[in-house]
């Protein structure tokens, strides 16, 4: 009786539990961020991520995956397929609706549910230092005057692209030639060069490289573009005092897959907004000149929406496309036949004469038993130490012939299983299969 | 300089060496990770740990490259041209000392270079443009074909199919993907790392497993001890112009680091005595290859400190380490706070130095790695592959595409083909076309004096061994 007692009381609690799902999170929480590690993105996750372990709000860390590739999709790809639980979630700026404009991806933000954002930053846009313009009414007259000379460097299918359609946008007729360049660093050295005539900043980036007497060859801002002036940089104007409604900027998103419960999406809102109101995340936005704004519920969805219209009301079918170098993939398959070819009619004789070794018995072991370690490690049926372990225990047994040295292979299969588990899970937090 | 700055030179250094020498950890995957380890730290520290494992996983690669011809990082795939050759004939004490001691130079040089003429050599980098870029990536690669040993054919053909398989991904001048085969994975293309430990590292590991039975093994003798001072005085040209070329072409932001070695080897190829042994073991090579690979570090460290631009991808991790120390990364930095100017220089003077004494010491050490059995040493590197491809990006894909280039590599092997143009092309292809759509977009001011002379040159070496052959032996 007694035992019915508590195994009824111990099924009210856990079913209570999963109900009100109080104790989220009771596992660390992965946060995609879908560009390489130590870039802006990555950065900014990581300061909140910190900000997260110093507010001591969560009884779980945060763990940040770097998935990067085409513009973020990659990563926010796989966040789109994970089990809504609200253990893996993307951080992902606007790039979320870019990437869909641009025909990248086929879904935009309604794949997700927004958590919070937290942070944002105006964009800036600026010339070289030497430049000719310096206002923005200039350039997009220039613009409309001899349209597809003016040169705008902007990542392709990112918002620093888009920002330029946008320019465009404002005056009917107006048109950048686009010039595909990578990130701020090099935007920057390309205006600085005077390669190009005009890109975007973030306000952090202007920070850094506007131009100053220690830099004469440094950023000119031409306007900044937000609803008011910087109370650091007075003299830099906005788009609206020129007579031009723009207002647009990088604002560091939080989603989850469609699907996560809202118990959960606002306790990692919850989670998100103490770590912004610590004093390391406060400060370390101050230096990088980010607003510490935090949105959530109504004002989030408000936001995206805002950014989404922005965008939607550029006519992307207009305008110059930029044109691809088809011939490239063609050239680079016919130098391989016409290499083959000749290599061919050089090496037959050769060939002839050099009878390989046939891959031996061993070696097909080994392929054997690798094949079969990758796919342990696809279907992630085995967790990462113990398939690692059975592979090079295994391998090495098989590769020596006294039992001592089989012995001593078990054991360096098992250290480095395990080890290798530790080094990657715990000290440099990746996330193993 | 404090004594807990050399602490952390040394220990960012010796981790650096381990990380560089594994097959499938590479510098910059560890720097990056180790950035959220150094919150705890003094600003001053985590810059100098860091700087130094640049340093250390840089001169680590040479270990693998030279004892089991596994490149760790495209700098290194020079250097295992020649110096597995040479170490494979018994000479690997020989090949370390050498690799060690131009490592050692070439970090020297370019040392002098970074804190005498960081800032005119930065400031006339800017200058260069996308069409100048794009003629020095071409160079590199009529250089890859030229100096791939023995066949130039199976040279150009190796070089092609790198090329070919660097094509799928983002088309650079639309931004669209092209060539995926509707595969979403294969949406950004195939990624460097996964490629270049699966071509090398794997082939590598199947051939110790044939082997296992005992024959064959690679000697680790003494054979040739370190160089004499009359060798190093007949290197003493190749070294200083190696390491100025490394300098130089290391500034170049997302180029240099990895043509510096290829540019450095080709023009010693060109100019030393024993030209000809390029591929089979030539001392000039390795000290070519050697000394540029360390130099382009100091050389991307340059608009770094100059200009805030960084010169590599390691570098523009190490600026997001200084956003995360609360210092606001960019010129300015350097304006206002000169000790950190002096941290960065110091260390990486410190970490040269600190790498030349633990591999110069340690090579004994080090050379045993060639007589750890097959099957402790087998099992180990193809883990590491695994992990490695696995870490980079989080995904199992880069996993497959490791194995796929491995059996690609055993197969080329299979019929000679060298396996280093393949390689280079792959990683050559990319920035060349990426270059070339950016001068396309900018148009007829892309070109300046410096793309049409080099354009000039690489129609010269193309047409070289044409007209060489034309003349009456």
């Amino acid at each position: 009786m007694r035992y019915v007692l508590m195994i009824a009381v111990w099924l009210a609690v856990l079913t209570a539990g999963r109900a009100q799902d109080s104790d989220f999170p009771r596992k660390p929480i992965k946060v995609v961020v879908p560009f390489g590690s130590g870039g802006a993105s990555d950065t900014l996750a990581r300061v909140v991520q910190e900000g997260v372990r110093r507010s001591q709000v969560s009884p779980e860390p945060f763990v940040i995956v770097n998935v990067p590739g085409v513009g973020g999709s990659l990563g926010s790809r796989r966040v789109k397929n994970a089990r809504p639980d609200g253990y893996t979630i993307l951080n992902l700026h606007e790039g979320i609706l870019t990437a869909r404009y641009s025909g990248t991806v086929e879904y935009g933000p309604e794949a997700f549910v927004p958590i919070a954002s937290t942070g944002q930053a105006h964009t800036v846009v600026c010339t070289g230092p030497d430049s000719q313009w310096t206002s923005l009414d200039q350039i997009l007259k220039a613009a409309k005057e001899k349209p597809g000379t003016l040169l705008y460097g902007g990542n392709l299918g990112a918002p620093s692209h888009f920002v330029g359609l946008l320019l465009e946008h404002l005056v009917e007729g107006a048109e950048f030639k686009i010039v595909p360049l990578g990130g701020g660093a090099e935007r920057y050295s390309k205006l600085a060069g005077g390669h190009i005539d005009l890109a975007i900043f973030s306000l952090s980036e202007y920070k850094e490289f506007r131009k100053t007497p220690e830099r004469p060859e440094g950023l000119r801002g031409i306007v900044y573009l937000a609803p008011e002036r910087h109370s650091e940089f007075p003299d830099l104007p906005t788009a609206t005092e020129q007579g031009y409604d723009l207002v647009t900027g990088t604002t560091q998103y939080w989603w989850a897959p469609k699907g996560t419960s809202q118990d959960r999406i606002d306790k990692l809102a919850d989670i998100l907004e103490s770590s912004m109101q610590s004093e390391f995340v406060q400060e370390r936005y101050g230096e990088m000149g980010i607003e510490p704004v935090l949105l959530r519920g109504d004002a989030l969805v408000e936001s995206v929406e805002a950014a989404d219209a922005q965008l939607a009301a550029l006519d992307l079918d207009t305008g110059t496309k930029p044109e691809s170098l088809p011939l490239v993939p063609l050239l680079s398959g016919l130098c391989v036949v016409f290499g083959f070819g000749h290599w061919v009619l050089g090496k037959r004789s050769v060939e002839q004469a050099e009878k390989k070794e046939a891959l031996s018995r061993m070696g097909l072991v080994m392929a054997v038993l690798l094949v079969s370690y990758l796919f342990l490690l696809q279907v992630r049926g085995v967790p990462y130490w113990a398939s690692t372990s059975a592979f090079a225990a295994i391998s090495g047994v098989v590769l020596v012939r006294s039992v001592r040295g089989k012995m001593i292979a078990v054991g360096i299969g098992i250290v480095l299983g395990v080890g290798l588990n530790y080094l990657f899970k715990s000290v440099l937090v990746i996330d193993l299969p | 300089m404090s004594f807990d700055l050399i602490l952390w030179v040394a220990l960012g250094t010796l981790i650096g060496i381990v990380v560089g020498a594994i097959p499938g950890l590479t510098g910059a995957m560890v720097i990056a990770l180790s950035i959220p380890l150094t919150f705890a730290m003094e600003a001053n520290d985590a810059l100098a740990l860091l700087v130094s494992m640049y340093v250390g996983s840089v001169s680590g690669g040479l270990i693998t490259a030279t004892l089991l011809r596994i490149p760790g990082t495209p700098s290194s795939i020079m250097t295992t041209l020649d110096a597995y050759p040479m170490a494979a004939r018994g000479e690997a004490k020989r090949a370390l000392s050498i690799g060690i001691l131009s490592s050692l130079v070439g970090g020297l040089i370019s040392w002098g270079i970074l804190v005498g003429l960081a800032r005119p050599i930065a400031t006339f980098s800017l200058r260069m443009g996308p069409m100048d870029f794009f003629a020095l990536v071409l160079l590199a690669l009529a250089l890859v074909v030229v100096i791939s040993k023995g066949d130039m054919w199976a040279g150009l053909f190796s070089v092609c199919l790198g090329m070919l398989l660097s094509m799928p991904g983002l088309d650079p001048s639309t931004g669209q993907p092209r060539l995926t085969f509707g595969l979403t994975e294969l949406g950004d293309g195939f990624k460097q790392l996964p490629v270049l430990i699966g071509l090398f590292a794997v082939p590598e590991a199947f051939r110790l497993a044939t082997r296992a039975g005992g024959e064959g093994e690679i000697l680790s003798g003494d054979g040739g001890a370190f160089l004499k001072v009359r060798e190093w005085k007949n290197q003493l040209a190749n070294l200083i112009r190696s390491s100025l070329i490394g300098s130089f072409i290391g500034v170049l932001p997302g180029i240099g680091a990895n043509i510096g070695s290829l540019i450095a080897y080709g023009s010693a190829k060109a100019s030393a005595k024993d030209g000809d042994k390029f591929g089979s073991g030539a001392d000039s090579a390795v000290v070519a290859s050697e000394s540029a690979n360390n130099a382009t570090v100091g050389g991307a460290l340059v608009p770094l400190i100059s200009l805030g631009i960084p010169g590599s991808v390691i570098d523009a991790i190490l600026l997001g380490a200084f956003v995360i120390h609360g210092l606001q990364p960019g010129p300015l930095l350097f304006a206002n706070s000169p000790d950190i100017v002096t941290t960065i220089t110091g260390s990486y003077l410190l970490a040269n130095v600190a790498m030349f004494v633990f591999m110069w010491f340690g090579m004994g050490l080090i050379r045993r790695v060639m007589e750890i059995p097959q099957w402790i040493l087998l099992p180990a590197v193809l883990t590491f592959c695994v992990v490695g491809s696995y870490a980079f990006a989080n995904r199992m894909f880069d996993v497959w595409v490791m194995l796929g280039c491995g059996i690609l590599g055993m197969l080329m092997q299979r019929f000679r083909i060298p396996l280093a143009p393949f390689v280079l092309g792959f990683i050559l292809a990319p920035m060349a076309e990426t270059n070339l759509a950016k001068g396309l977009a900018i148009g007829q001011s892309a070109f300046g004096w410096f793309s049409i002379t080099v354009f000039v040159l690489i129609l010269g070496i193309v047409a070289w061994p044409f007209l060489r052959r034309s003349k009456p032996a």
